[in-house]
């Protein structure tokens, strides 16, 4: 069972870096339609600036937890890997849920929080296009949240190469 | 607890908590949040309605928007394989010397490194082409696996590069913006470059056996016409992509933001000239991209947490106390500083060094009256070394990873050693002659 969860989680954020990795895409279309209407024509336009970072940071926050499962965040293993692989797997256990977890469940939350102020008042920016920037805040949160359940998929894979029930 | 303690006790902490080999940017995050709650109380709410803001922050900064674009076009490039022919042709024309075949690595991570910009890349990519070349030739394999690994890491520091772009959304000051530190990284770049250079070309000519030339049939296989046309062929792509990017921002143009889309069009381009642009690379390209981007920012979320709380409980205060207060020379405290990032280099790597100090020592070097810029740069080079000082390069790892048989530490280790010595010149020369960091910086903008 602990193993569909991981899994699952695995699946759903492969799947879904596939996809939001695109959004690189858009960023640099809409960057050069700036350059090219500023500098070109003369008229820039009035949502280059803020579409051109609403894309960005989309994209990285997107990113962050299909970068924990293809293990793409840099970390210091020159001590731990010199340990047998359950000892590995147990302290990467430990510090998932020494410094992980909490950190990354109370992110959710006060993300959430900050989002649903957000929504609650139908938050827009003070500028002249006054985009919307409650769904955004909320992909923020959506995110933060994504990143905890590959933490949760990680720590399901530790515990079970410790405790020897490796199932694929 | 006292502010010293708590200070003290925080780096402590965080030595030890990187050292269990959880990912840094989560370790960074977590030793901020343990340490931003002991100061303020086990206020949950006060402290992550200051992250959740932090992380908000973060996704409106546009100066960090060239990251992913940057990035974009290194990972094009590599796919393009423009660096792919430039090493074979350079590996005719500069073969036939000494420690040529050394040279012409040096030359081609130069031209590449203003293109990538990414020290991963270009070490992975020169370790795969040019080791075999220098293996079958007889190169000594302590010296290969030295030049390698330190013209690759050039990239980091020739721009346009992403440490500056890092740097420059970090201090968001106006004397250390990002088309500052890349006009200022320049000429630092081309000497450490031509140092690597001439210390190749000087050790191969003492002791030739330690990079032969290349047969004299091999090396005259073609005219020096020809030679010269290929040279050429191969080298303005590249070079007029640079000038397009650099170009644009030195002028005053473009933003460094716009100068990398504009880069990363002109990536997409060469890439399709050289019948490379397809779906696959399209996608595959997208993917990495994505990769290192959320890397680099996961560590910019941590690293600004814990800036954040370091800054929060004063210690920033004690830091620079100790420092400034104490009525040291200033030349000691630039020691003090720089051996800090140098020691850190030998264990994390660049974006969390630069995260975690540069809050903490830039206020300092304003308060002593050290040209911001200057200084700046100065801690960039010094990063250089945080790739191939070991324990942990990471530009040392990267090689090995593909280096062929026979490889092993002990060679790299060995052979890394004269190159940091060669950054450590560099860096003195910089000290020694400020302008070679503010000329380009004051002719461009006037500062």
């Amino acid at each position: 069972m602990f193993s569909k969860i991981a899994s699952g989680i695995e699946k759903l954020n492969l799947t879904q870096g596939k996809y939001t990795s695109m959004l690189i895409f858009p960023l640099l279309f809409v960057v050069l339609y700036e350059v090219f209407m500023r500098y070109g024509f003369n008229s820039p336009t009035v949502w280059g600036f803020e579409a051109t970072a609403f894309l960005y940071g989309m994209h990285y926050m997107f990113g962050l937890a299909y970068t924990d499962v293809t293990k793409g965040h840099v970390q210091v293993d020159i001590f731990t890997s010199m340990t047998p692989r359950k000892t590995r797997a147990a302290i990467s256990a430990l510090t998932t849920v020494c410094f992980f977890l909490p950190v990354m469940v109370c992110m959710t939350i006060w993300t959430t929080k900050f989002a649903s102020y957000s929504v609650e008042g139908l938050e827009r920016n003070s500028t002249s296009w006054a985009p919307a920037i409650w769904p955004f805040k909320i992909v923020m949160a959506f995110c933060f949240f994504i990143l905890l359940l590959q933490g949760i998929a990680n720590l399901i894979r530790d515990l079970q190469t410790v405790f020897g029930k490796e199932e694929n | 607890m006292s502010l010293e303690f708590m200070t003290l006790a925080m780096f402590a902490t965080l030595i030890i908590c990187i050292a269990l080999g959880h990912p840094l940017a989560y370790t960074l995050a977590a030793v901020a949040t343990l340490f931003g709650l002991i100061d303020n109380g086990w206020n949950f709410a006060g402290l992550f309605d200051m992250f959740a803001n932090n992380a908000w922050g973060l996704m409106n900064n546009y100066v960090l928007v060239a990251i992913p674009l940057f990035i974009l076009m290194a990972q094009l490039l590599d796919r393009s394989k423009v660096a792919d022919r430039l090493f074979e042709t350079l590996f005719v024309v500069l073969g036939g010397l000494r420690g040529g075949l050394g040279l012409a690595v040096v030359v081609v991570c130069t031209v590449f490194a203003a293109t990538t910009g990414i020290i991963g890349a270009s070490v992975v990519a020169m370790g795969l082409l040019a080791t075999p070349a220098l293996m079958r030739k007889g190169y000594q394999k302590e010296l290969s696996s030295g030049i390698i690994c330190a013209a690759g890491t050039l990239g980091i520091l020739i721009p346009p590069s992403i440490m500056m772009v890092v740097y420059g959304g970090l201090t968001g000051m106006k004397e250390t913006s990002v088309g500052n530190l890349f006009a200022g990284s320049i000429l630092p770049g081309m000497l450490l470059a031509s140092l690597y250079f001439f210390y190749i070309f000087i050790r191969c000519n003492i002791n030739p056996s330690l990079g032969p030339p290349i047969s004299r049939e091999e090396a005259s296989k073609w005219s020096a016409l020809q030679k010269t046309v290929l040279t050429m062929k191969s080298m303005i792509p590249p070079l007029a992509l640079i000038l397009a990017v650099m170009g644009t921002i030195l002028a005053g143009i473009a933003t460094p933001t716009e100068a990398a889309a504009l880069g990363a069009l002109g990536a997409l381009i060469l890439a399709a000239f050289n019948g490379k642009l397809n779906w696959t690379v399209l996608k595959e390209s997208a993917y990495s991209t994505m990769k290192t981007t959320s890397m680099v920012m996961m560590l910019f979320i941590g690293g600004k947490f814990l800036s954040t709380v370091f800054l929060f409980m004063g210690g920033g205060d004690v830091v620079s106390d100790v420092l400034v207060g104490s009525g040291l020379n200033k030349w000691v405290v630039l020691l003090i500083m720089m051996g800090i990032v140098f020691l850190m280099g030998m264990f994390i790597d660049w974006a969390a060094i630069l995260l975690v100090t540069v809050p903490i020592f830039m206020p300092i070097a304003n308060e002593i009256g050290f040209d911001p810029l200057w200084f700046s740069i100065l801690l960039c080079v010094n990063l250089q070394t945080s790739f191939l000082t070991p324990p942990f390069g990471y530009a040392l790892f990267y090689f090995k990873g593909v280096a062929p048989e026979g490889y092993t530490m002990g060679h790299i280790y060995r052979g890394i050693i004269p190159f940091v010595l060669l950054q450590i010149l560099g860096i003195l020369i910089l000290v020694f002659f400020p302008s070679i960091v503010t000329w380009l910086p004051d002719l461009f903008f006037g500062r």
